[in-house]
């Protein structure tokens, strides 16, 4: 299905009509399965990602969508990469993050690839997922923040949150909102229908989002 | 806009949650309506955009558009409660079009669109205790009501009953049962608490929050699905609003007409009859002036609204602005002040939940009920919304700085039990805390812009103190190790309870309103919105607002039938 920014006005669902989804929802009175797939090119669109004139440069976006693999690794659930997190990622650096946010990104995304040739030899791409940890560590011990939020929304866009934090805070909010992350560690629950106030973690260990 | 050419048997100013109230209440008693609203078009369920987008089809996954937000909203997006986002920012009003003067730091949150605030509001409803009506009186802290509880129960039964209120009946006299659909249910820790805090303080109730979303089919609309995102618009019709409940009620009578984008500058009162006898509307897309002429006009402006308008319609007759017989107009503002407080509360690892209840849960005033506590610095008193949940992921995401594996597991996880108690106290009413129109500064369609001058005094803050220690109290009393005060609801305006500017009260030198919420020397006008509050209560607001609207509505229409009007 395509997938275009909603503009202000009737529509936006793009293939699926709202009377179709509530025609669906009223008819099986449970969740039907009627919602967008979304792949991770499409999330790109989604966000508006100016192909022709990326952010990132090549080597930038290689350096982006390994640390984004070392902050969410594959799992038994799908990693950064197969949720399409640097694509988003790279997305708002492009279009999302003012000039001077999108310069330090960049130069930190740069600042990782440094460390990894001066350490072991190769740029952080390159890097095995033990190494790559290891100089998230380093920079995560040389990165303070003296900051409290209560949420992850306000951390990523407090100013002074050093480039580690807004690495890291920028790949979890991506996965945590993707498709894959929405629907395999967390539980997307469009419409519950009711409140089960007391179930067992043993039965249901999830938070359910929507 | 044709000039005159409709006549209507009632006109409404304003279509939230007291203009469609009176719409309803007035096509059912069989008069001719035209309501008029400022803002936008949205319709029901096909306006709702954003309802079903998830959240990796939201624009930018949610984060906020912060170019547009500080550019055309920066009053309205920063509004507490996450009430403003991607998925209703066409919901708000525009604010760098609509600039209002602050004399002090004050929050103005407005819609912009058909139902207004009905939309976007908290859904708490709760009745007030005849000692709310007395306080003016007792303590002489503002005006005597002109009414006390007596006079709006069979109206807050004749609201509850179509709006559909889920609650508990607890048999408070100070904080009276109404007429409710099954309550929802509480959490393990929310039951703990309730347990607890009843043990240790018999004058202390934790009961379920009050609220107008439906859990069961009721008058047509479907029940609740707890997903609680309420103000994207349901198209379940499930929470109470204009759009879902009250216009629906009114169109079917085949006497409603709606006119949106319609900005009103001034209602008209004739010098001959002393009564208002036309309304003066501005078209928001072509600027054109047009009047329309009724035999009687509901002001449901909104507090803050209302207010401009009345002032707005200065005249020989009345050159201080409508009703305002002394210096009562844009004076007496109140709302609600707080403290917020939270705690992990340990021990209950393995209980979770599955769903979103869109309530919490609710504290009624404890305090000064009935006269002063010995140990009280203050007057009046408060009550509490609260909850216990268990943390979620955006907010655990924020309280580490890990990376890898272990972090993605335990962020997926359902996080600690959090229990959070938010107080909403009572602002006393005083003259010096007002609002006037500065001529000078013309804002939005060339009207005068509001100059908010209002701020918190002593006995606010003495009471937020108060409310803190008890908080913490409760939270302890209820198994918390350590409990964090946090300051919350303290910019007047961000409670959005807004009230007073053209209170109710006996003497016509005193206020703008009668007990039958009608202008003064203006009889065939009604105000019937927050700016109509004497005072402020503990609780939150709307719900009186509904019953005090079908309660003038129904004393205007006999009036008018009787030939008075």
């Amino acid at each position: 299905m395509k997938i275009h920014k909603v503009q202000f006005g009737p529509g936006g669902q793009g293939g699926v009509s709202r009377r179709d989804v509530l025609a669906a929802l009223l008819a099986s009175g449970a969740v039907a399965a009627v919602w967008s797939n979304a792949t991770a090119a499409a999330a790109v669109k989604a966000a508006g990602a100016a192909a022709a004139n990326p952010a990132l440069s090549a080597g930038e976006a290689a350096v982006l969508a390994s640390a984004a693999e070392v902050i969410i690794p594959a799992t038994e659930t799908p990693g950064a990469n197969a949720a399409g997190v640097p694509q988003f990622v790279g997305a708002l650096a492009a279009h999302w993050m003012r000039p001077d946010e999108a310069a330090a990104f960049c130069a930190g995304l740069a600042g990782l690839d440094s460390a990894a040739r001066e350490r072991f030899g190769r740029g952080f791409a390159a890097c095995t997922p033990e190494q790559g940890a290891e100089l998230m560590t380093a920079l995560k011990a040389s990165s303070p923040y003296a900051g409290r939020t209560f949420s992850l929304a306000d951390r990523i866009l407090d100013p002074k949150a050093p480039f580690y934090l807004r690495l890291r805070d920028l790949v979890v909010f991506a996965y945590f909102t993707s498709e894959a992350g929405s629907n395999q560690e967390l539980r997307y629950l469009p419409v519950p229908g009711k409140f089960e106030a007391n179930l067992d973690m043993k039965t249901w260990p999830y938070q359910t989002v929507i | 806009m044709k000039k005159n050419a409709i006549q209507f048997d009632a006109i409404v100013i304003g279509s939230g949650i007291t203009g469609g109230w009176a719409a309803k209440e007035l096509t059912e008693k069989g008069l001719k309506v035209l309501v008029l609203e400022r803002g936008k078009l949205v319709e029901h369920q096909k306006g709702y955009i954003h309802e079903f987008t998830s959240p990796w089809d939201a624009p930018d996954h949610g984060l906020p558009d912060r170019e547009l937000d500080e550019r055309d909203y920066p009053v309205q997006s920063r509004i507490e409660r996450g009430a403003f986002s991607w998925a209703n920012r066409h919901y708000w009003i525009n604010d760098r079009e609509n600039p209002y003067e602050q004399a002090k730091p004050f929050r103005w949150h407005r819609t912009d669109v058909l139902g207004g605030r009905s939309l976007t509001w908290g859904r708490q409803s709760y009745r007030w205790g005849d000692d709310d009506f007395k306080a003016n009186a007792r303590d002489g802290h503002g005006n005597d009501w002109p009414i006390r509880y007596a006079d709006l129960a069979p109206w807050y039964t004749h609201v509850e009953k179509f709006i559909g209120v889920s609650g508990q009946a607890e048999g408070l006299a100070s904080f009276p049962d109404g007429h409710f659909l099954p309550p929802m249910e509480m959490t393990a820790v929310e039951r703990a608490l309730k347990a607890r805090i009843e043990a240790k303080w018999n004058d202390r109730k934790v009961t379920i929050g009050r609220v107008a979303n439906l859990t069961t089919e009721h008058n047509g609309r479907g029940p609740c699905q707890n997903r609680s995102i309420c103000n994207r618009g349901c198209s379940f019709g499930a929470y109470f609003s204009s759009l879902s409940s009250t216009l629906p009620a009114a169109e079917k009578t085949g006497l409603l007409t709606v006119r949106t984008d319609s900005v009103v500058e001034a209602i008209e009162v004739d010098p001959k009859t002393k009564k208002a006898s036309g309304v003066r509307v501005i078209d928001a897309r072509t600027g054109q002036r047009a009047t329309y002429h009724a035999r009687i006009v509901f002001l449901c402006a909104s507090t803050y609204g209302s207010v401009q308008v009345l002032m707005q319609s200065r005249s020989a007759l009345h050159p201080n602005g409508l009703g305002n017989q002394g210096d009562a107009l844009g004076r007496y503002l109140i709302d609600h002040h707080g403290i917020g407080a939270f705690a992990e509360i340990p021990g209950f690892d393995e209980h979770n939940y599955k769903g979103r209840r869109p309530t919490g849960i609710y504290v009624p005033r404890f305090r000064n009920l009935g006269g002063q506590d010995a140990d009280a610095d203050f007057t009046r008193g408060y009550g509490f919304q609260g909850g216990a949940m268990r943390d979620d992921w955006t907010n655990t995401a924020a309280m580490t700085d890990d990376f890898g594996a272990a972090m993605k597991h335990n962020i997926a996880r359902p996080g600690k039990w959090i229990a959070f108690l938010g107080a909403f106290g009572e602002q006393l009413p005083q003259a010096h805390n007002r609002v006037t129109l500065n001529e000078k500064n013309p804002g939005g369609f060339g009207l005068p812009q509001l100059s908010f001058d209002v701020a918190y005094g002593e006995n606010e803050r003495r009471m937020a103190v108060d409310a803190g220690k008890q908080a913490e109290q409760m939270l302890l009393a209820a198994g918390a190790q350590r409990v964090q005060l946090i300051p919350v609801r303290t910019l007047p305006g961000v409670s959005i309870h807004e009230m007073g500017g053209a209170r109710m009260g006996h003497d016509p030198a005193q206020s703008v309103l009668n007990g039958r919420n009608q202008v003064h020397g203006v009889p065939n006008l009604f105000v019937t919105d927050g700016s109509a509050m004497a005072s402020a209560g503990t609780v939150n607001p709307s719900l009186t607002y509904m019953a005090l609207t079908a309660r003038a509505v129904d004393f205007a229409v006999a009036e008018l039938k009787a030939g008075r009007l």
